[in-house]
């Protein structure tokens, strides 16, 4: 479980939280839509779908900020930066 | 984390209700009845969400028979088991309304007060503590603590019959305490319809579209999501061909009118406004519509069209900017009838999302 309380408002659920460059991230999504997005940094928007437990894993994360949304609204995005260790 | 007077006290107040002597049960339903001793294909939040929401359930008759003229005293639910992390313990501040609606949840639409029944009756307003659970739980999650949770009604509600209508409104969690992270267990169909991009568009933005959502009866999800100005507004065209418009062949060159690059991909016939809200921290902005598909059986696998455009007064002489254009199947009937789930990210908001095929599993105690 994540130390770092999820600020209010998140249909996302990352650990760790925050997210540490390179390694794999687990992200947990709770709501309706079937087909969720990350973006790192500027680049294109990733689209995943969750497994029926609302999971997914990103392997390595890349970048200095992610951002996850379920385009609906506030409640289904989550913003993070990325920490480089080391 | 250091406890503050106000988080002390909303534990304290949780402790209690969580703590309260169990009531006699003479039986129970649930909702729907085939999860009594199996696991849910998925999980929801439903009234404990991390953030202030409201909800509606609807149930119809068929799943209250042994319900009609007792009183139920008490709901429960039971966590997502399959997801097999611990849980962490929380609290919610939540009130309960039911009511009697004339309308069978066939008819149930995104407008919350169109939904209710003329008496409503508040039967629970207070706090409810979440449990700490253990990872790995049996497989379903038993109806007992620390895997469940009760709420016991302040006041008995007497079903007499027809459609229920529970509606919940959830309060934002106190910033002393970690938002509430409790999924419960929930009915989750998968398929939906299916959506399909149309050429190009001239403005930085991806035209999306949630295809779970492209249900009968459902809230259709379409979504505009990039550089588009926060409090900005435009339209999501809908139409019902992608081949001609007045006459003309599709896709129509728009720069002869002010619009060079742009480009129409559908024969508008019907449109939604939308207005874009900020993303914090990101240079994006998000808009995004409700699209009631009917619940018509005659309309499963029917397809029609849709393209964003936006007002953008800059961007050329026209001051609309447009998306690439979209394709859309709408799906099938839900396997779960007569029930529907209304959801609203936003408590003060007059409508919601109307999902069909999705809902949690419920136990309405007697």
């Amino acid at each position: 479980m994540s130390s770092i309380p999820q600020e209010a408002g998140s249909r996302f659920k990352i650990e760790p939280d925050p997210p540490l460059s390179g390694a794999a991230l687990d992200v947990t999504y709770i709501g309706p839509a079937g087909e969720v997005e990350y973006q790192v940094d500027g680049d294109d928007p990733v689209k995943v779908t969750p497994d029926s437990d609302g999971k997914f894993r990103i392997e390595s994360v890349g970048g200095d900020e992610i951002a996850f949304s379920d385009n609906r609204g506030l409640p289904g995005f989550l913003f993070r930066r990325v920490l480089e260790l080391g | 984390m250091m406890r503050t007077p106000i988080a002390s006290s909303l534990l304290a107040v949780a402790a209690v209700v969580s703590t309260a002597p169990a009531q006699r049960r003479e039986a129970n339903v649930v909702v729907p009845a085939v999860y009594g001793d199996s696991e849910a294909p998925g999980t929801a939040f439903w009234a404990f969400s991390p953030f202030a929401s409201r909800h509606q359930l609807l149930l119809g008759s068929s799943h209250l028979t042994e319900l009609v003229d007792r009183p139920i005293t008490a709901i429960q639910v039971r966590r997502n088991a399959s997801g097999s992390e611990a849980l962490a313990a929380g609290v919610v501040r939540l009130r309960l309304i039911m009511s009697h609606p004339s309308q069978a949840p066939a008819q149930a639409g995104e407008t919350f007060a169109a939904n209710r029944g003329p008496t409503e009756s508040i039967v629970f307003d207070g706090v409810v503590a979440l449990p700490a659970a253990p990872s790995t739980p049996p497989l379903p999650a038993p109806w007992a603590a620390p895997h469940s949770v009760t709420i016991d009604l302040d006041q008995p509600f007497v079903y007499t019959g027809g459609t229920l209508c529970i509606e919940s409104e959830t309060m934002a969690p106190s910033s002393a305490l970690p938002a509430p992270w409790w999924p419960i267990d929930a009915h989750v169909e998968r398929a939906g319809g299916s959506s399909t991009p149309i050429g190009e568009g001239c403005l930085d933005a991806i035209a999306g579209i949630d295809d779970a959502s492209l249900r009968l009866g459902a809230s259709g999800a379409l979504y505009l999501r990039g550089t588009i100005t926060p409090g900005s507004s435009g339209v999501c065209l809908l139409g019902l061909s992608a081949t001609h418009f007045a006459g003309l062949p599709l896709p129509l060159d728009l720069a002869p009118v002010g619009a060079a690059g742009c480009w129409l991909h559908i024969a508008p016939a019907a449109s939604l406004i939308a207005t874009a809200e900020a993303l914090p921290e990101v240079a994006t902005g998000l808009a995004n519509v409700r699209l009631a598909l009917p619940l018509a059986p005659v309309m499963a696998g029917s397809t029609f069209y849709s393209q964003w455009a936006w007002i953008d007064g800059g961007a050329n002489p026209l001051g609309l900017t447009f998306s690439a254009g979209s394709q859309i199947m709408v799906g099938g009937l839900s396997q779960l009838r007569d029930a529907c789930w209304i959801e609203s990210g936003n408590l003060t908001s007059s409508s919601g999302w109307v999902m069909r095929g999705r809902f949690p599993v419920l136990r309405l105690m007697r």
